[in-house]
């Protein structure tokens, strides 16, 4: 574990700025925090607690995942995703924006969703679940907002925590769980926390704006399974801190198999 | 301009497997050959003679861009993409076919577009761009086709050379190249000619990979210069090293055009 921490440092300091990461033990892995409660600018890693709160009203009836909705040409916004790129007139279910909104980080689905499900709500959720720090404060692209000051915001350990008891089927109920994990494997962005793992094995939700670059999920092999979020921001150059995180990732997984080889 | 062959040939070698480069000059850049015609499995990168085709029939009016395909319940093909997630009986569009298919390397949506298209049409219009070495002969995740011994090719030089005539207007000519390049220029999979470039520089490419075997094909430019790049790489042990090194000779062909380092 000494040498865990030892590689996590050298590759922190690499990048320079604020390098948070935290690792939460769901099987036979371990917990692991460096700088982990340090509040960084969300980028799309917000979409997680967008998600969780999506399923909750579901769960609860208050709305249902096959409700179409269509998409319109305004609403749209540009960054990452394709639905501001598809046609006009498209019929699209929550579970459909759900999707999109995890596996291509759509921007478009996101906001659909946050007016869907309520901006105060996915912040009371997260606070009855006690994550102060996953805050949903603007919509994605308002930059108005993020001039203001205003701008959402995560913390590694409370993310990595949500996700393990995720993975565990303890944050909604398995159901609803089983569900969210199965929306995070079918991840296209798999470059960062997955670049140097092996294939499959991770769910995952990136996010990446401005200097911010972050990315949170489980891993899971035959052997173990762990929650992780690395986030950063301000660091010296992002294409090299993403290579650095993806370094970060294997390190992490190469402990965690280290331990279960004996 | 230094010559970039011993670095490209080094990073080659330390991959292992098969390694190819074409770089080609469209504006102050220049040509490079690294084993340039060797023909691989193409992966996704076979999706830039798709969407070619794609545009190429819009010209001759077969199809608009709003012509309606129904996403059928009952295909979901695996692999990258969205549409295999979405609720059966979405309706889309022809364009939206292409978006997805580029955006996303949807394998669904071209798979409706291989099926519109037809695979020898778009071999034909690549052989009649000269290249030998540009195949389509089956759908993807086609088990049947796979059995039958049928694949889908590239070459690294035709790919570059594609994507130089989409940049010229020369592939499907006029509108539809520039609708073809806005489309590739919307790529959300970047990554690996795009991640060690600096801010600056513009990507509009689209990857492939399958197995032991990973590509990136597009154009790149800034204010000051423009070229058209793939790579591909077959045969590796290591899926991250495949990545570093089309990630590293990508860097190698910028830093050399741009005069940097």
């Amino acid at each position: 574990m000494n040498d865990l921490r030892d590689g996590i440092e050298r590759l922190a300091q690499s990048c320079g700025g604020t390098v948070s990461v935290s690792v939460r033990d769901i099987s036979k892995a371990f917990d692991f925090s460096f700088n982990a409660d340090a509040p960084i600018v969300a980028a799309s890693t917000i979409k997680v607690p967008i998600m969780i709160e999506t399923l909750k009203q579901a769960r609860d009836g208050r709305i249902s995942l096959s409700t179409e909705y269509v998409l319109r040409k305004t609403g749209r916004v540009a960054g990452s995703g394709v639905i501001s790129q598809l046609s006009d007139g498209l019929l699209l279910t929550i579970r459909d924006l759900l999707t999109l909104m995890i596996i291509v980080s759509d921007n478009t689905a996101t906001n659909m969703l946050i007016d869907i499900v309520g901006m105060s709500s996915v912040n009371a959720t997260m606070q009855a679940m006690g994550y102060k720090g996953l805050t949903l404060r603007r919509k994605m692209y308002d930059w108005d907002a993020v001039a203001q000051g205003v701008d959402n915001r995560v913390v590694a350990a409370e993310m990595a925590d949500l996700l393990a008891r995720m993975a565990r089927g303890v944050l909604l109920g398995s159901e609803e769980d089983a569900l969210a994990l199965q929306i995070m494997r079918g991840q296209l962005y798999n470059h960062i926390l997955g670049l140097f793992l092996p294939e499959g094995v991770l769910a995952n939700k990136t996010g990446q704006v401005g200097t911010a670059l972050n990315d949170c999920g489980i891993v899971a092999t035959d052997q173990f399974s762990y929650a992780v979020a690395i986030f950063t921001q301000d660091t010296d150059c992002l294409g090299e801190t993403q290579i650095a995180v993806s370094r970060m990732s294997k390190l992490i997984c190469d402990a965690a198999a280290c331990k279960n080889c004996g | 301009m230094r010559d970039i062959l011993p670095e490209v040939d080094r990073m080659a070698k330390e991959l292992g497997g098969t390694v190819s480069v074409a770089v080609r000059d469209i504006k102050n850049a220049f040509d490079f050959n690294y084993h340039e015609n060797e023909r691989v499995w193409s992966a996704s990168t076979i999706k830039i003679p798709v969407l070619v085709e794609a545009v190429k029939r819009l010209g001759e009016g077969a199809v608009s861009l709003d012509t309606e395909f129904m996403l059928d319940d009952s295909d979901r093909t695996p692999g990258s993409g969205v549409l295999r997630f979405m609720h059966g009986g979405m309706p889309l569009t022809y364009q939206d076919l292409m978006v997805l298919m580029i955006l996303t390397s949807d394998n669904l949506a071209t798979n409706m577009l291989i099926e519109f298209l037809g695979p020898d049409k778009i071999t034909a219009t690549m052989r009649g761009f000269g290249y030998a070495g540009t195949e389509v002969q089956r759908k993807l995740f086609d088990y049947d086709g796979m059995a039958k011994g049928l694949d889908n090719w590239i070459a690294a030089a035709d790919i570059a050379d594609l994507c130089k005539r989409i940049y010229l207007k020369q592939a499907a000519g006029g509108e539809l190249d520039e609708l073809a390049l806005d489309i590739l220029g919307k790529q959300l999979d970047k990554e690996r000619l795009r991640v060690l470039l600096p801010e600056e520089a513009q990507v509009a490419n689209k990857p492939g990979e399958r197995d032991i075997t990973m590509h990136d094909g597009g154009l790149i430019w800034t204010n000051d210069f423009c070229y058209s790049i793939c790579v591909t790489t077959h045969g590796w042990q290591s899926r991250s090293d495949a990545y570093m090194t089309i990630a590293g000779i990508s860097k190698i062909v910028y830093d050399a055009v741009s005069g940097g380092k």
